[in-house]
Parts: C-alpha cells; sequence; structure tokens
C-alpha cells in the first residue's frame, strides 16, 4: 500500500546508524547493570534478573550485527557506569526500571529510521522492553519510549 | 551512564533521524487512494477506526455486567482513548466530509466479549501496529506507533495474568 520506505541518503543512513549506536549503547549498560543487580538482589528476583539479562545480551548482539552490516563501527561498552549505591530489593527494582526506560527511548529513537528492517527491530524491542517492565512489577506505560511513558 | 531523556519535542518533531528523513516524507501516491488523502493518512485513519472499535468492545463488555475484571479493563480503556485523542491529533484539517478509511465499514458494533476475546483482540492490534510501523513514511507516526504497540503488547500482558 504505501511502499517500503528506503534509506536513500548519505544523511539518512547516518542518523539510522546513530541511532543503532545509541540503542546498543544503551543495551551495553542494561547488560552491565542487570549483572550487577542480580549478584545482590534477592532470590526471589535473581532469576528474573538474569532472564532479562540475557534479553539484553541478545539485543545487544542482534544490534552489534546490524551495525557491522552497515559497516560501522559498533561502540563497545564503558569502562565505569553510575550504579546505585542503595542495593536493597526496591532500590534495585528501580535501578533495572530505569535501565529498561532507557532503553525504551532509545528504540523510540531508532523507530523513526527509514529503513523497515530496522523500524521492526525497534518496535519488538520496543515491546519487549514494556513487558520487562511489567515483569518487574513496574505499571505500564501509556505511551512507552516517551520521556516518562506519556505524551 | 545514559539517562538523557530526549523531550517529546525532539522525539516528535526535532530528532536527528526524523530530521532526516524528512524530506522524504509526505504523500507518494496511489490509483486507489482519493488523490487528496496520503497513504500515511489513510493508514492513519484506519488505525484510528481500529481503536474506535476497541473502545467500543471495552465499553459493550463493561455495559454488559459480565467482565471478569471491571477496574483492569477501564484502565485499558482510558489507554485507548488516551492513543486516540492523539492519533487524532495527527490528522489534516479537512473543510470538507471526512475520508472514511473503516477496514470494515457498515459492521456491527463490536459485541461483549469474555477475557480471552479481548485479549485476541489487543493481540490483533499489536501486530496491526508493528506491522503499520514498516509501511508509514513518516518518521514521528513511525515512533507513534511503534509505542502505541508496546502499550497494546502491555494489555496483552495484563489481561493474561488477570485472575477472573
Amino acid at each position: 500500500m504505501t511502499g517500503t520506505p528506503d534509506p536513500t541518503t548519505t544523511e539518512e543512513a547516518d542518523a539510522a546508524t546513530a541511532a543503532l549506536r545509541d540503542a546498543l549503547l544503551a543495551e551495553h549498560a542494561a547488560v552491565h547493570g542487570y549483572g550487577f543487580a542480580a549478584a545482590r538482589i534477592g532470590a526471589e528476583l535473581r532469576d528474573l534478573c538474569l532472564s532479562h539479562l540475557e534479553e539484553h545480551r541478545a539485543w545487544r548482539d542482534t544490534l552489534h550485527d546490524a551495525l557491522v552490516a552497515r559497516e560501522a563501527v559498533p561502540p563497545g561498552g564503558e569502562d565505569a557506569y553510575q550504579l546505585p549505591a542503595d542495593t536493597a530489593g526496591e532500590a534495585l527494582r528501580d535501578f533495572a526500571a530505569g535501565l529498561e526506560e532507557t532503553t525504551a527511548q532509545a528504540y523510540l529513537e531508532l523507530a523513526a529510521a527509514p529503513d523497515s528492517g530496522l523500524r521492526d527491530l525497534a518496535g519488538r524491542a520496543l515491546r519487549e522492553t514494556t513487558l520487562r517492565v511489567l515483569a518487574l512489577g513496574g505499571r505500564l506505560s501509556v505511551f512507552p519510549g516517551f520521556p516518562g511513558g506519556e505524551l | 551512564m545514559r539517562h538523557q531523556a530526549p523531550s517529546r519535542r525532539t522525539v516528535l518533531a526535532g530528532g536527528a533521524l526524523a530530521a532526516a528523513v524528512f524530506g522524504v516524507s509526505g504523500c507518494r501516491g496511489s490509483d486507489w487512494y482519493p488523490s487528496e488523502v496520503t497513504p500515511d493518512e489513510y493508514l492513519l485513519r484506519s488505525a484510528i477506526a481500529e481503536k474506535e472499535r476497541l473502545v467500543a468492545r471495552y465499553t459493550a463488555t463493561l455495559d454488559s455486567g459480565t467482565a471478569e475484571d471491571p477496574a483492569l479493563y477501564e484502565e485499558l480503556r482510558g489507554h485507548h482513548e488516551r492513543h486516540l485523542a492523539v492519533l487524532r491529533e495527527r490528522l489534516p484539517e479537512r473543510d470538507g466530509a471526512e475520508p472514511q478509511a473503516s477496514a470494515s465499514p457498515g459492521a456491527p458494533p463490536p459485541a461483549a466479549v469474555d477475557r480471552a476475546g479481548l485479549r485476541v483482540a489487543e493481540e490483533a492490534a499489536a501486530a496491526n501496529r508493528l506491522r503499520q510501523l514498516g509501511e508509514v513514511t513518516d518518521p514521528a507516526l513511525a515512533q507513534l506507533l511503534a509505542s502505541v504497540g508496546a502499550c497494546e503488547a502491555g494489555h496483552v500482558h495484563l489481561l493474561s495474568e488477570a485472575q477472573p
């Protein structure tokens, strides 16, 4: 019906690559953060954190491969991340929810890509991060990915 | 650590990616669309018609007195109404008659269904949003559809967990 939008200019391709890199950086942070949380959180949430950690690893690898396929250099993880000083269960749960919100915002940016394959990736990833927030006991945002989940 | 939230303005209008593709957005034309309706508008109207039926289905279910979890259903209907309002804001203003873009014009109003029926409807809605996301040319509309679809996927999750 509307056809498939294709990136036809260098500017568009550069913007899509930048959005991919931002999403990968968010996934690096999520993998690191969930590793931190899983090592400290109570047994009742440890399996959930480990499950989320694996899902973020999978998306991280997907984004890495997508950048390589575009002949772009995938960014590595940072040397240090801001981690919570409070490692009580509720604080770690909030920290994990914050990781999900950051990745959701990155995927929302990627959803603007002109490439339908990247949009599909972004849409599926945004759904998954929304479901992880619910699994953590968080509330469902009306507009996931937008700042504060609102418009 | 990246915790810088983009503003609504950035995401919807000024994002680098949205700006980069802005030049190729707009009407691509098609023989089987009315000439004044772009493919994006047609798709947007379809999404709105679909949302209206979802709201009507929740309303019919709530009004039937047989809803298993009225509080949850009212909350989810409220989400759909919020989505509808934002989708309608994106429609171009028209002086004359509004184009019809319902997938099933003349269809009877949705009937009350049980929790499983609502879940099926939400699953279909979320799947449609993912498809529409790949079809629109406007990057800001693509972002909105991605976000709405994620919320609908959340509805499926909540309806799967709700206890009768």
